[in-house]
């Protein structure tokens, strides 16, 4: 029941949403940026009757973290819940802590856990491994302060949707590398995994909604400096010498989308690599499906796998 | 939501807004959208309830802004509502708006409402030049398929009262025979008559609300050697798969037997034979009898004299049918009676030969396959 547009065929109701799609300059960041906020203050984000949300600064009985914090505190959950800390996604260079407002209350009183959102710092202002040195650092701090969050350090989850997804796998390299903090679960939401961009899907989708191939080698360069230089495994995971040891992962990808070989090439060596994984492809879907049109069918079906692949890694 | 609205919130003037509602409504009816996708969307844009209900009154779809089914009955007043598809088998879309109404409302379930009627004429196939959607009567006549969505899709084919459902083997098996005979059938009987190729070389014609012996006069008047038709019971819409199950059963019979056209409400219990595998049919050792009498020598006329007796009861009228002598046909059922094994002297032995010959009949083919009889 869909058509062939000229990326290929499109779910109806995601086809429609993109008729909606703002413009966006790949090269006018702060532009970018500014939409982003303007958007994200008109919207009156109706928060989850069973979840609270706010910033850290509003608890006054725990260290300070290391960056600010969004948080999403599941009030049903008890003393000892699980948690999960979430990246957001924006190419390293765009998006804020609180942009994922809506999956993410939604996915606290759903999971039944509190979801910590850290501010990493973007490029090209703060490139590699600013951001990751972020993210990893809330890691450590939210293992460290488990008891005063109300968390059960033993089922911490990492979590991120595109570049936050490539910030997500490199935390739970880092803390297997260095004995960190263990981490219950990974999930991959259509990940950025590798900076060599020679897959067929990057070569074919010069054109595709929301991100392309274009936007890829920009994200790239903003993100390792204008040199370009390899990226270190934890830049871009997949060059990582093994993913032997990782937390079990739920990692998706989209079929209309420049990561999606790499996104499913990682998901394959996880596999072969001993990591417990579910690997998921969604046809019909672009990159950044569910933050375009949350209310859409396939979004809220793959909001809901979510939630169930947390609940059942995170059970007690 | 938020996307939706972010974006629109973006907009200065209110032509760019209709544009974009415009534009966004396109994108579902472009891309064959459903009633359920299209009120979900709806529900988002508009950041209230929204829902399609048909002809009847009954709610096709409904969901609130977050694009979450909503269970309960739409409250009466607060509404948008709008009618689509014209008064015969049209509906109602509708936004529930609490609280002040948005300038954008009437946009949309204006929209919304021009959007159902698009679905609903390429689910007839007015636009698609197509009689109308295989799949929508695959949905009908789909057991495992829910009450709501069998109603859906009814009105989506704009079929409303009770159906009966035809199983056909057509002798031209090319989808242009069977949308010439829907045609010719639709216009006979003043009906719509919906079809699909089902379980090749199978087809079902849906025929709305209509008299079984009309429908069975009309098609036995349109027949081409070699057709064969099965006639099911007339159901209402929500259970169009019971008449296709027994359309199915009595194709079966017709398949097998002399009649072109086999009506299942005249097969009565019979019609539970058809649901049985061949060769279970074949392993008793009446039809085994019948299948070698049949075989023999001057069978053929002896199966033949014990189908006239089976249905009229008496060897004079049998002899009146067949212009025969009744010391003929005498002797032909003592060749039957040597057969069978037991005297067909009574109701009781006429029963079991008219069950062993339907039985015989439908396993023919297993029979002969098998050659069991060797």
């Amino acid at each position: 029941m869909t058509q062939w547009t000229r990326w290929g065929s499109v779910d109806p109701e995601l086809a429609a949403y993109l008729t909606l799609l703002e413009p966006v300059d790949p090269d006018d960041l702060a532009g970018h940026r500014l939409m982003q906020r303007k958007q994200w203050a008109a919207a009156i984000a109706e928060p989850d009757q069973r979840v609270t949300v706010g910033m850290l600064e509003d608890q006054s009985d725990v260290a300070a973290p290391p960056v600010r914090l969004r948080t999403y505190w599941c009030d049903e959950a008890g003393p000892f819940a699980p948690a999960l800390v979430w990246l957001h996604g924006g190419a390293f260079a765009v998006g804020f802590c609180e942009i994922d407002d809506d999956l993410c209350s939604w996915l606290a009183g759903e999971v039944g856990c509190h979801i910590l959102v850290p501010e990493y710092r973007l490029a090209p202002e703060h490139p590699y491994p600013a951001g990751f040195q972020d993210a990893y650092d809330t890691l450590t701090w939210v293992a460290a302060n488990a008891v005063a969050l109300g968390v059960d350090r033993r089922r911490i989850a990492v979590g991120g949707a595109s570049a936050g997804g490539a910030l997500a796998a490199a935390v739970c390299l880092r803390a297997r590398d260095e004995g960190g903090p263990a981490i219950a679960f990974q999930l991959l939401v259509y990940p950025v995994t590798d900076d060599r961009l020679d897959t067929p899907s990057m070569r074919m989708f010069t054109d595709s909604p929301v991100f392309d191939a274009r936007a890829a080698e920009l994200m790239w360069q903003r993100y390792l400096g204008p040199a370009r230089p390899a990226a270190p495994p934890y830049a871009a995971p997949m060059r990582a010498d093994s993913l032997r040891g990782l937390p079990p992962t739920y990692l998706l990808t989209t079929h209309l989308d420049p990561l999606r070989d790499e996104g499913l090439a990682y998901g394959l060596r996880l596999i072969a690599e001993g990591v417990e994984t579910e690997l998921h492809h969604v046809p019909q879907a672009f990159h950044g499906f569910d933050t375009v049109a949350p209310t859409a069918g396939l979004s809220q079906r793959v909001w809901r796998d979510y939630a169930a692949a947390l609940r059942r890694a995170l059970a007690p | 939501m938020r996307a939706l609205r972010q974006r629109l919130a973006d907009l200065d003037k209110a032509s760019a807004d209709a544009v974009r509602i415009i534009e966004f409504f396109d994108g579902l009816t472009g891309n064959r959208a459903g009633f359920e996708a299209l009120a979900r969307a709806a529900a988002g844009l508009a950041e209230c309830p929204a829902g399609i209900r048909d002809h009847t009154g009954t709610v096709l779809a409904y969901f609130d802004q977050n694009g979450r089914p909503v269970a309960a009955e739409p409250p009466a007043d607060g509404r948008l509502d709008r009618a689509y598809g014209g008064a015969q088998a049209g509906g109602v879309v509708w936004l529930d708006r609490t609280g002040d109404a948005h300038p954008l409302d009437e946009m949309i379930v204006e929209r919304l409402a021009v959007s159902a009627a698009i679905i609903l004429d390429r689910r007839r196939g007015v636009d698609a030049g197509q009689r109308d959607d295989p799949m929508l009567v695959r949905t009908l006549l789909n057991p495992r398929v829910g009450e709501a969505h069998k109603r859906e899709a009814a009105h989506a084919l704009g079929l409303t009262g009770p159906v009966v459902v035809l199983a056909a083997h057509l002798a031209a098996r090319q989808p242009e025979r069977l949308t010439r005979l829907a045609t010719v059938v639709e216009r006979d009987l003043a009906r719509p008559v919906r079809v699909a190729i089902m379980d090749e070389p199978t087809a079902a014609l849906v025929v709305d609300g209509v008299d079984l012996d009309a429908l069975e006069r009309t098609v036995a008047g349109r027949l081409d050697p070699g057709d064969r038709f099965g006639i099911g019971g007339v159901r209402p819409v929500t259970s169009a798969h019971l008449s296709w199950r027994r359309a199915g059963q009595a194709l079966r019979f017709a398949e097998a037997g002399s009649d072109a056209v086999v009506r299942g409400d005249r097969l009565g219990a019979l019609a539970l034979l058809a649901s049985l595998p061949g060769a279970d049919l074949a392993d008793d050792a009446d039809v085994l009898a019948l299948h070698h009498l049949a075989r023999s020598r001057g069978g053929a006329e002896v199966i033949t004299t014990l189908r006239h007796l089976v249905r009229r009861g008496s060897v004079r009228k049998v002899a009146a049918d067949l212009h025969l002598h009744h010391s003929s046909i005498a002797h032909r059922l003592d060749r039957a009676q040597a057969a069978l094994g037991y005297p067909l002297d009574g109701p009781e032995a006429l029963f079991r030969v008219r069950l062993a010959l339907e039985m015989w009949q439908l396993a023919r083919a297993d029979l002969d396959a098998a050659r069991l009889a060797d």
